[in-house]
């Protein structure tokens, strides 16, 4: 792309179209432009015939070596098999390290480099996966029993480290699975004080440096998935303690609690709809009417459940019908997604009573002619509802 | 679209190249040469393995060794256990065995302890037990694995499905890493293992 238009713009000098001086400015913003990161490019390439050609190609290659090597196992020297492995691992990264920097010097000079990342990318890529069959071989010539978590953990650090010497993707993000592997395989993985997170905070580290320096996008989000899954087990100890604590609670405390949030919910929506310039800017940011809305849920939820024993559920129930008819009244006309949501509040609410109640005092014939009672109002209510917000919506439009 | 490609520079590539490449290879040479000097220099033990569940015995191209040194006897356990402080689950605990010549032969466990004994034979073991809840204890020395090849392993199940006494020679380095020397059936050497 850049060549192109580098041509296209010597095509407008030559016909003067652009004085000299533009076509500098031109040409210099284009090459500034089209310094993106690796990543970027990969991206940019997207398919090709070729690539899948030299996947294939790359595919069959190891392959054919793992079978000649399988079936000639007890044939092959140690040293031989070793030397080989040795060989794909130098052979691997040096040959990489060459193609990009001839590749470099090629289109310092002019010339094209298509695919030559790629190609580097799938040299760095032998050579690691070379190291991984060195680790598993040298295991088995020494009848090594370790388990697949602790083999990870050398995986892990060699694929580490030297993915971060030459800057490879590949390298790095099979670094970060073993990492991961390993990590949560580990003793303690909740334990974030323990030698054990800080090792693997090392390897996500140097996976995120590497990722800075290609400006790799796709890197950077695998290294912060692989954190996020790290800090994973330590999540889910907090909240299993916060859980516990929970239960402890008397009842009026947990009544107290989630009243206090259902009543912010109705009060941010509130102010959303009557007064927003009151509302300070981080609330505005933080707790918009969507937030509020599914804050007011939670806690008639768990109204629902704090009550749940006993037969005060005509409580909650009619918590749950008002806060769905405030929610459509304030904000269902400007909000399609919390009217329908507010619309199965509703209907869920009256289903509740209406199982917990009534369907106990009636026969299933009388419970169907009910039900069918229950499920017209509801759909006139909801038919007018919506008339009346269609109506609404056509005047703001019309106002506007 | 391949006019496209554009490359950045990547500074001292080919000199990280070749440290990534010495790294690696420096790991797997560490790994060789770490087991290699346990069978040049190591004490040789003499290990019994017992016949375990053929279902067990193979997966995949090794033998899976059963040992019993990995069940002491009781009264070795019991006094290890009085020497612990404290009553607690112990997970994955490292755990220093002391191996005596027993009278068959074999060699056989003549204490346990969580810091290095003075002995002269010691293995170094890994075991997951609660002090004294039945007495018992299991302990992994990290040589239960026999890697051979598939014509081999089946036959070595056979006989030790028959009942041929299987034998283990061991080199035992100084801190008691245990490195497999030998493999013996019935007194006559199925396999030797080599240096390098």
């Amino acid at each position: 792309m850049r060549n192109r238009i580098e041509r296209q713009i010597n095509d407008w000098l030559k016909r003067g179209v652009v004085d000299e001086a533009t076509a500098d400015v031109l040409i210099a913003d284009v090459r500034q432009s089209a310094s993106v990161s690796d990543d970027q490019q990969t991206q940019k390439q997207g398919f090709s015939f070729f690539k899948v050609l030299v996947g294939f190609a790359a595919l069959s290659f190891v392959a054919g070596i793992l079978l000649f090597i399988a079936a000639n196992w007890d044939a092959i020297p140690r040293l031989a098999k070793v030397a080989g492995i040795a060989a794909l691992i130098v052979g691997g990264f040096l040959s990489g390290s060459l193609l990009r920097t001839t590749a470099y010097a090629r289109q310092a000079a002019g010339g094209s480099v298509r695919y030559a990342a790629f190609l580097e990318e799938v040299l760095y890529t032998i050579g690691g996966s070379a190291y991984v069959g060195g680790v598993a071989l040298v295991g088995q010539m020494y009848h090594l029993p370790g388990s697949l978590d602790k083999a990870m953990f050398g995986f892990a650090v060699g694929l580490t480290v030297s993915g971060a010497l030459v800057r490879s993707r590949m390298v790095i993000l099979g670094a970060l699975v073993c990492a991961v592997w390993w990590y949560l395989g580990s003793n303690s993985p909740a334990n974030l004080f323990s030698v054990n997170f800080v090792l693997f905070a090392g390897m996500a580290a140097a996976g995120m440096f590497t990722a800075q320096l290609r400006q790799d996008r796709l890197l950077r989000r695998a290294c912060f998935l692989a954190l996020l899954l790290g800090f994973g087990p330590f999540v889910f100890t907090v909240l299993d303690a916060v859980f516990d604590a929970y239960r402890e609670l008397p009842l009026f405390v947990k009544l107290l609690l989630w009243h206090a949030l259902l009543l912010a919910s109705v009060a941010m929506m509130w102010l959303h709809r009557y007064r927003s310039e009151s509302v300070p800017v981080f609330a505005m940011r933080f707790l918009g009417v969507g937030r509020s809305f599914v804050l007011g849920l939670v806690a008639v939820m768990m109204l629902h459940f704090v009550w749940s024993e006993s037969l005060l559920l005509i409580v909650p129930i009619g918590y749950g019908v008002v806060f769905s008819v405030f929610s459509l009244v304030v904000h269902g006309a400007n909000h399609r997604l919390l009217r329908y949501a507010a619309y199965m509040v509703f209907v869920v609410e009256i289903a509740i009573l209406f199982g917990d109640t009534i369907i106990g005092l009636l026969n299933s014939s009388v419970v169907l002619i009910v039900l069918s009672a229950v499920l017209a109002a509801l759909a006139y209510f909801f038919y007018r509802i919506e008339r009346r917000f269609n109506s609404e919506t056509q005047v703001e439009g019309n106002d506007v | 679209m391949s006019d496209t490609a554009v490359l950045n520079p990547k500074p001292y590539l080919f000199a990280a190249a070749l440290l990534s490449s010495l790294t690696l290879l420096g790991v797997i040479a560490w790994m060789v040469e770490s087991r290699a000097q346990i069978l040049r220099n190591g004490q040789e033990a003499v290990l019994k393995t017992e016949p375990i569940d053929p279902r067990d015995l193979l997966r995949g191209r090794y033998v899976r060794l059963n040992y019993a040194i990995q069940q002491p006897a009781r009264e070795v356990v019991l006094s290890f256990f009085k020497t612990l402080p404290e009553e607690r689950f112990y997970d994955d605990q490292e755990v220093f065995v002391a191996l005596d010549l027993g009278d068959n032969g074999f060699h056989e466990v003549s204490s346990i302890s969580i810091g290095r004994p003075s002995a002269p034979l010691i293995l170094r073991a890994t075991a997951s037990f609660t002090p004294n809840v039945n007495g018992t204890i299991r302990l992994d020395y990290g040589i239960g694995r026999f890697y051979t090849n598939e014509k081999l392993a089946p036959e070595l199940e056979r006989r030790m499905r028959e009942g041929e006494t299987t034998t283990v020679i061991v080199a035992v380095d100084r801190v008691g890493n245990a490195q497999i020397k030998a493999f013996q059936q019935d007194g006559i050497d199925i396999v030797t293992e080599r240096l390098y």
